[in-house]
């Protein structure tokens, strides 16, 4: 265990896992009868750490960006010609010669 | 007795050889094609690398949402004979496939990766901005200057 301060921290819902079993209330208070964590309990602690440090250091993936910026692209391409059409369509109900 | 009909007629209809059909600035009635909004495009994408040579003509656009290509073309001082070549670059599950004539292809990576990120990255918010008129952030309209 790195640090007692954030186990047992569910990081899903913001708040202790193991409010409601006790366990969690008990180490607040500092309850001298409490049992030393078990060893699964301590590995889970450590694995969820370890994925939350990998997760605030994962950088983005190049190729997904590259990829969000072709999406974007055309997107605006699509949206542009398709506004384009309707202008068309709305322009010659209203057109009239200019003299 | 003509000269009074041809004035009579001018008023009613006006001279023909006056009227002129002016078409609004906007071009309201003027389709835009994919090609010419992939030749707007290029303007842009062409000058992100810096200033092209005199002589060459550069483009680079994304051609779908998985590929983006770079085309260059010029004259070869010696042999003064016009040069070109295509690169494409294909977003693959793998990487960024870069393939070239020849049948040369290769996974792209290091400072080439991440020229092409910033690239595409600085082509996506120029498009936007002046070809789209669209912020590359939020993706609403920009206000008409």
């Amino acid at each position: 265990m790195k640090s007692n301060e954030n186990y047992p921290f569910n990081p899903e819902v913001g708040q202790p896992a193991e409010l409601t079993d006790g366990t969690w209330a008990d180490f607040q208070k500092g309850n001298p009868n409490q049992k030393p964590l078990d060893k699964a309990r301590q590995n889970e602690a450590l694995a969820r750490e370890a994925v939350a440090a990998a997760k605030e250091k994962e950088q983005p993936d190049p190729k997904e960006f590259i990829h969000s910026f072709g999406r974007g692209i055309i997107r605006m391409r699509v949206i542009k010609q398709q506004e384009t059409l309707e202008h068309d369509s709305r322009s010659w109900d209203t057109f009239e010669p200019t003299r | 007795m003509a000269n009074v009909l041809k004035k009579a007629l001018s008023l009613l209809v006006g001279d023909p050889s006056q009227v002129k059909l002016t078409m609004p600035k906007s071009r309201p009635l003027k389709k835009l094609t994919e090609r010419e909004l992939l030749q707007l495009e290029s303007e842009i994408g062409a000058k992100l690398f810096g200033e092209v040579p005199a002589g060459h003509r550069r483009e680079f656009f994304c051609l779908d949402e998985k590929t983006w290509i770079w085309y260059e073309e010029w004259v070869d001082p010696k042999t003064k004979k016009r040069q070109q070549t295509t690169t494409r670059y294909e977003v693959h599950e793998k990487g960024i496939l870069k393939v070239m004539e020849g049948a040369r292809y290769m996974f792209i990576q290091g400072a080439e990766l991440d020229n092409l990120v910033l690239a595409t990255r600085m082509y996506y918010e120029q498009v936007a901005r002046h070809v789209y008129k669209t912020d590359p952030y939020t993706g609403q309209k920009l206000a008409q200057g």
